[in-house]
């Protein structure tokens, strides 16, 4: 055991691999040394380190105890910012969230709503900005500030995906429908249009977006 | 005497050279004559016995055959038996060694019978009457297994004999009754063939016998003439060769210088009584060459021997003197040799200590110049001491300071440690919880998907963790060894620097205990100086006047020194001369 | 079909994630006497009593080394009497799963009698992996009585 510690003190990945002179002929085939089985082994035996004191008993009782009941109300949501506008789309709507992306303008077809295209996971996905869709476009934009916070979000309605950026995602919340409100008047047009209502978490008001008519404004334009 | 003894050698072997030649001639003919004789006594022998059975079978026979008829008397009318009786009758000691028979193949006497020689001499005579020879054979031949000299005459088969040696019915009445046909082997001879031979024979050794007899006494008579011979040629050459020795003796003497003893012979050879001295008188009665000779040298001898006498007598005298003077001055030459050395051996002694004492002063003035030096040298190391000792202290102040922060960041590095068991905690929780992510998404089908995907991102997070993890783990390992191989090295460090403190404090104690002592030392040292120089001054007056006293002495003992080389030189002359007569022995004088 | 795999030595083995209820951390089992000596003992699982069988020391001959990779995976069991019951599998290094296809498993040929819970094969780049049966773990017998056992611990906890 102490032996093969010693082994694995320089990993093949600092030699040959991305950390290394990037040598290896297996490189090639898996893009990165994450998506090697060498390198998942080498991190997984951290975990083959006996069990640490009182560990062991935490377990015992965390497991022993029952599990709360679900209630099936709660309708589960994603919680994201465009500007300075708060909102919240059905989970099941997002296929996933990553990082900012580079969108490739196309001659011609780019305007406000169409961004261009994106590649996400080596597929090319259309990428629409948001912002123009509901209305709230380069309003008191900071760029600078919240750069590290945007995200490039993907949904799917009815087999087709898009993506359209975000610059903020807070996380995902249950909400339960019973706590939704009006929407006021006083929101823009476009907005309401879009909005089915508003429900107030940490400190801030989010318009719950109507999925159908959201995506449509998002598929609409092609 | 060796011209004498060259006579006698040639003589001798002059006369046994002749005797062995006269005795082996004399041995071949006598050989010769012998056996000429033997031939002829054989031939004798064999003709004589052929005579009596000629005589036997013409006369005796008939007249028996008319008186008996038809009997037979072997007696009267075998031929045969005649002859063997008559041969018988012979004394032994007159047949000479000779033998006879009257041998046949088919005998009627068992004693005639012949043996395996004779019957081959017996058929080799027969052939010679076959081819119409004489049969009769003479030479050397084997009998019996021994050389003989041989000589037979093959009987041939007549009429007359095979009356009653042919076939039986033919013999006479008497004959048949005497003896039987069935016994007897004499009947059935072959007419006009030899069957029997009358032999004689005789050994060749007892011929030979006889010869080596005769060798013998011819041996003996030539020994005893030889005697006789050389007997008289030693008389002979005596007499020649006496005097001529005494003269040589008498010379030798002289040459040898005994002159006593050369005149002592002189007078023993001219007096009378002995057989000699007669010679000698007759001489003088009739001088010859060796009588002169003997008194010229009588008269010689006398007049050496008185000269050479009065010589002696001088040169022993001579010599005593010289030998005395010679003692005396060896005496005294030895006393003043004795002086020498004596004062020589003062005189270097005195050397020696001047010059030790002048050195010691010497080097005493350098090692007082020396200790002086080192005095002032030690003051200074003690003061550069003491500023070392103050500078090793501070580094052992640094070192500990050092020491405790190493420490602390071993420390460190172990929260460092117990911070990667938290983490590898939530990695393996982050890792548990994707496991039953992935395990709900494959349950969800469809919907779950997605979140398979995910779930497997998040394992991949959780793999990149446990990378880093270990990669700190293994920094901060390694990061403790060094630490403590540091904390280490500083202990060892300051405990050497520790031990070099004490070791620093103990030579400045050294240094200064030193300095003490040395400048104890400085009046001492110019006290021995003083001392030295005055001893020196000393030992060089008394060498001064030793050597004054050994040129005198050296002065007396050159001046003995050439009258000993004077007698020295006399005695060698008075020895030469005494050496000289001394070969010669005097009588008398 | 998604395989959760585990090991045992240098072996992998998998299970079905269908029959996968849910993947605990290492925790405290209650002994239960005279029990083969794979048979880790009984745990308390959201106020189930839960009998743990250990597939190291049941396969491997060496009861399994508690580490953080190691875990116990609760499986749905339909025993003989066709009632669903809770069996929780003690396993080394649960990290990974596998997604693979039905048909791509191939019968190992040759079944032990004792190793019936020893199923199909599958082979990936590294190697064989041996799915086990999770019905054949225990035999009739010894299932009998280890939820007999657990029963009675359960109404024990109940009573007091």
């Amino acid at each position: 055991m102490q032996k093969e510690e010693a082994d694995k003190v320089v990993g093949c990945w600092k030699i040959t691999g991305t950390e290394g002179d990037g040598s290896c002929p297996k490189l090639a085939a898996r893009g990165h040394c994450r998506n090697c089985s060498e390198y998942v082994l080498a991190g997984r035996s951290l975990f083959d380190r006996p069990v640490p004191a009182g560990y062991q008993q935490q377990w015992t009782e965390i497991i022993a105890r029952e599990k709360k009941a679900e209630t099936a109300e709660l309708i589960s949501v994603i919680v994201f910012r465009v500007t300075h506008e708060w909102l919240a789309l059905k989970t099941r709507y997002f296929q996933e969230i990553t990082s900012e992306r580079v969108v490739h303008s196309v001659p011609h077809r780019t305007n406000d709503v169409f961004r261009g295209l994106v590649n996400i996971g080596g597929e090319l996905l259309f990428c629409v900005s948001a912002a123009a869709v509901l209305g709230v476009a380069n309003e008191a934009a900071d760029p600078t500030a919240q750069q590290k916070l945007r995200r490039m979000a993907v949904v799917k309605k009815e087999g087709r995906r898009f993506a359209f950026e975000v610059d903020e995602v807070l996380g995902v919340y249950r909400v339960a429908p019973g706590l939704m409100h009006k929407v006021p008047a006083t929101l823009s047009k476009s907005t309401i249009v879009l909005t089915r209502g508003i429900f107030t978490l940490e400190d801030k008001k989010i318009g719950f977006l109507d999925e159908d008519a959201f995506l449509n404004c998002l598929s609409f334009d092609f | 005497m060796k011209i004498k003894t060259k006579f006698m050698l040639a003589g001798t072997t002059f006369c046994v050279a002749l005797s062995v030649a006269a005795v082996w001639v004399d041995s071949y003919f006598l050989q010769n004559i012998f056996f000429d004789q033997y031939k002829e006594k054989a031939r004798i022998l064999l003709y004589s016995m052929r005579a009596v059975r000629a005589h036997t079978g013409t006369v005796i026979r008939p007249k028996a055959t008319e008186l008996i008829g038809e009997g037979f008397m072997t007696e009267l009318q075998s031929t045969s038996y005649a002859a063997n009786g008559v041969f018988a009758k012979i004394p032994e000691e007159n047949r000479y060694g000779l033998n006879f028979k009257t041998a046949s193949i088919k005998p009627r006497n068992p004693g005639n019978r012949a043996n395996e020689a004779e019957t081959e001499l017996i058929k080799l005579l027969d052939e010679l009457h076959i081819k119409g020879k004489e049969p009769v054979w003479q030479g050397f031949r084997q009998l019996n297994g021994v050389e003989n000299y041989v000589i037979a005459v093959g009987e041939v088969n007549k009429p007359a004999c095979m009356q009653c040696h042919g076939r039986p019915e033919e013999a006479p009445e008497g004959m048949r009754k005497l003896y039987p046909v069935a016994q007897d082997d004499g009947y059935g001879h072959l007419p006009d063939r030899v069957e029997s031979a009358e032999i004689v024979s005789i050994p060749v050794s007892a011929v030979e016998a006889s010869v080596d007899r005769l060798r013998i006494y011819s041996a003996l008579i030539s020994i005893f003439i030889l005697t006789i011979a050389l007997v008289g040629i030693n008389y002979f050459l005596n007499a020649i060769f006496r005097p001529v020795r005494r003269v040589t003796d008498v010379a030798q003497q002289i040459a040898g210088g005994d002159l006593q003893g050369a005149s002592e012979s002189l007078d023993s050879y001219s007096e009378g009584g002995s057989r000699p001295s007669e010679q000698v008188e007759q001489r003088k009665k009739e001088p010859d060459e060796t009588g002169k000779l003997l008194n010229s040298f009588n008269i010689m001898a006398h007049n050496l021997n008185s000269l050479v006498g009065q010589v002696q007598n001088s040169g022993i005298q001579v010599t005593t003197s010289a030998t005395e003077i010679a003692a005396s001055a060896r005496e005294l030459e030895a006393t003043a040799a004795q002086q020498a050395i004596s004062l020589n051996e003062v005189s270097t002694t005195s050397n020696e200590i001047f010059a030790t004492s002048q050195e010691l002063a010497g080097t005493v003035q350098q090692v007082a110049g020396m200790v002086s030096g080192t005095a002032t040298l030690a003051g200074q190391g003690q003061n550069g001491l003491a500023d070392m000792e103050q500078i090793m202290r501070r580094l052992v102040t640094a070192t500990t300071t050092f020491s405790a922060r190493l420490s602390t960041i071993n420390e460190k590095a172990n929260n460092i440690g117990s911070i990667i068991t938290t983490i590898a905690k939530v990695a393996d929780q982050t890792n548990l919880l994707s496991l039953n992510a992935a395990i709900e998404a494959e349950k969800a089908g469809e919907y779950g998907l997605g979140f398979s995907v995910v779930a497997r991102e998040i394992r991949r997070l959780a793999d990149q963790t446990g990378v880093a993890a270990q990669d700190i783990e293994h920094m901060v390992t390694a990061m403790q060894s060094a630490v403590s191989a540091g904390v280490m090295e500083m202990d060892k460090f300051s405990e050497e620097v520790r031990r070099g403190v004490e070791e620093v404090t103990g030579v400045g104690g050294m240094l200064g205990q030193i300095i003490a002592q040395v400048q104890d030392l400085e009046p001492q040292f110019e006290a021995v100086k003083v001392g030295m120089q005055a001893q020196s001054a000393g030992a060089q007056q008394i060498s001064e006047a030793i050597n004054q006293l050994s040129e005198a002495a050296e002065q007396t003992r050159a001046s003995l020194q050439e009258f000993k080389d004077a007698t020295v030189q006399l005695n060698e002359a008075v020895q030469g001369l005494r050496s000289e007569v001394a070969r010669f022995r005097v009588g008398g004088a | 079909m998604l395989l959760l795999i585990f090991f045992v030595g240098k072996e992998r083995y998998g299970i079905d994630s269908r029959k996968v209820v849910e993947v605990v951390p290492v925790v405290n089992c209650k002994p239960v006497p005279h029990a083969p000596s794979h048979v880790a003992g009984l745990l308390s699982y959201r106020g189930d009593i839960v009998p743990v069988v250990d597939l190291s020391a049941l396969i491997g001959g060496a009861p399994a080394r508690h580490l953080l990779s190691t875990r116990v995976i609760l499986v749905k069991y339909v025993g003989a009497d066709a009632n669903e019951h809770i069996l929780g599998l003690l396993a080394e290094r649960v990290t990974e799963t596998l997604k693979c296809r039905e048909e791509d498993f191939k019968s190992p040929g040759f079944v032990a009698s004792a190793g019936r819970y020893l199923g199909d094969l599958y082979i990936d780049g590294e190697g064989m992996i041996q799915r086990i049966v999770v019905e054949a773990v225990l035999p009739e017998e010894l299932r009998r009585s280890l939820f007999a056992e657990a029963e009675k611990v359960a109404d024990a906890l109940s009573a007091s």
